[in-house]
């Protein structure tokens, strides 16, 4: 159905087509703008720039990262598509943006450790969905 | 908003009424508001209505329940700030003399349950749970804790202090008495935030009358100075929202617009969905150096007989949360403060002059800040 080896099918559903996308040949994307004003990279996609208003372009964004913090939740609503327990993180990309991320890394993550963010695979009501988390540098698919 | 004021507040005890309406709830708050401010509800100009749960738009029929009709009722919904954001928007229609008395009303039916994320069009945030408040605050109390060597034991006195304080407040939700060890041995919600470090989710009501005109001579006069809302995108943020900018620009501005600084606040009310709340917005409001607000509490200088109270009707974490309504209580409890008739809770003296501070949406649906003086 589309999809290259070893990548993602590029049929699949994303969770959220402003923070990521499947490309023709089943890479995961990281998606944001780039401020056409002030020049500023944050995340999600948007329209306009959320630190100073102006004009914006979408674009791929950097996937590595590093951890600011983590927590672990350890409850959630029944109808989350992922539940506890589970980690939560904030990262600070290289690029600039930061943002929430899960994580079901078997190990905890903590202050100042590298980070990509990867695909998440998870059964939606509607089929599999793509989702993104953090993933411990080193420590991907283990 | 020099020339407003609070001439009356009601409120409905907050907890859980299965048998209850929102209608039945802000009922009760407004008759008791408008009893305290001597007035009836034929005085009623319009009304403000913060609500973000109980029913689309519901406003006037929830008015209806309270006997007020033909006057206009405006919705507003800013999630847990709702009713915060009513106040400002009434308090500019009493300024601008468009309105002479003016109802700010706050409600809310709660589901049952952790509240759905309040961040619109986010489907990553709200389906994979992590925008939801437990995780959201526990990572601002671990950024907290890492950045000024804060302790969990640190951390709980807050709750500790919040139902001490709930337990001298007939209409609070929560009014068991807990100690640290509780606190920290209740079940781990999202790490470092035991359940005792969570607000329940409580039905309630919240009602305030505010007049251009002088209320009743038994009552005395508290204005509302300053009521200031702003908005935060954490993604537009260095530290991702966890530091409380937004508050800080706030209270910057309600204090020169004031003439103050935070050093003439003798009370506050602040947002404390969770202890880290309370903690980092403490600070951001100025009332006490940056870091140290969880080590105030354990201290007791934020508790009633301290030197900075703070949350002197058990705050969120026991008085409850109402998402809607938590914001006209706050100015409520300011009010009777402010005014002595705080009961067995009441600061000694009683404080001239007062701040609350109240989020919604992890400050994207809002933060208010507002300034309320003798």
């Amino acid at each position: 159905m589309g999809a290259a080896e070893g990548g993602l099918d590029s049929s699949a559903k994303v969770l959220d087509g402003r923070r990521m996308e499947i490309t023709g040949d089943g890479a995961f994307a990281l998606l944001g703008i780039r401020c056409l004003s002030c020049g500023a990279r944050s995340h999600p996609a948007r329209r306009h720039c959320p630190s100073c208003g102006g004009p914006a372009e979408v674009t791929q964004l950097s996937t590595a990262g590093e951890v600011i913090v983590a927590t672990v939740a350890h409850t959630a609503r029944a109808e989350l598509l992922i539940q506890p327990p589970y980690q939560v993180v904030l990262v600070r990309l290289s690029d600039g943006p930061v943002l929430k991320l899960p994580s079901l890394a078997s190990r905890p993550l903590r202050a100042g450790d590298a980070i990509t963010v990867e695909p998440l695979v998870l059964a939606g009501a509607a089929g599999p969905v793509v989702a993104m988390q953090a993933c411990p540098v080193g420590s991907f698919r283990e | 908003v020099s020339d407003v004021e609070i001439a009356g507040v009601g409120l409905h005890p907050f907890g859980r009424f299965p048998d209850l309406t929102a209608a039945d709830l802000a009922a009760v708050a407004v008759e008791r508001a408008l009893a305290m401010a001597d007035l009836q509800v034929q005085d009623v100009d319009a009304v403000f209505c913060g609500h973000a749960i109980a029913g689309s738009a519901g406003g006037a029929a929830v008015m209806l329940e309270a006997g007020i009709t033909g006057v206009p009722v405006v919705n507003l919904d800013a999630a847990c700030a709702s009713s915060s954001v009513a106040l400002s928007l009434a308090a500019s229609a009493v300024e601008s003399g468009r309105y002479g008395t003016v109802l700010v009303v706050g409600y809310e039916k709660m589901e049952p349950g952790m509240l759905r994320s309040a961040r619109a069009l986010d489907p990553v945030g709200d389906l994979l749970g992590i925008e939801a408040q437990p995780p959201s605050y526990a990572l601002k109390a671990k950024w907290y804790m890492d950045r000024y060597g804060v302790t969990s034991s640190d951390l709980a006195a807050i709750a500790v202090k919040a139902r001490t304080n709930g337990a001298r407040n007939e209409n609070a939700h929560l009014r068991k008495e807990v100690t640290v060890e509780d606190v920290l041995h209740s079940p781990m919600i999202a790490d470092p935030l035991t359940r005792f470090q969570c607000c329940p989710s409580s039905d309630g009501a919240a009602a305030l009358v505010l007049t251009a005109r002088r209320p009743a001579a038994h009552n005395p006069k508290v204005r509302v100075v300053a009521c200031e809302i702003g908005n935060q995108f954490g993604d537009a943020q260095v530290t991702g929202g966890i530091e409380e900018n937004t508050t800080r620009d706030l209270a910057g501005r309600v204090y020169e617009r004031a003439g103050i600084g935070p050093g003439d606040i003798g009370i506050a009310q602040v947002h404390d969905a969770f202890t880290p709340g309370e903690a980092l917005r403490t600070e951001a409001l100025g009332l006490c150096p940056d870091g140290e607000a969880a080590r105030w509490a354990a201290e007791r200088k934020t508790w009633i007989t301290g030197s900075m109270p703070v949350n002197t009707d058990g705050g969120l974490l026991s008085r409850g949360h109402p998402i809607g309504a938590t914001g006209a209580a706050q100015i409520a409890e300011l009010y009777l403060q402010l005014t002595g008739q705080a009961g067995q809770r009441q600061k000694d003296p009683a404080p001239g002059t007062a701040v609350a501070q109240n989020t919604g949406g992890g400050e994207n649906a809002a933060t208010v800040v507002t300034l309320l003086c003798r």
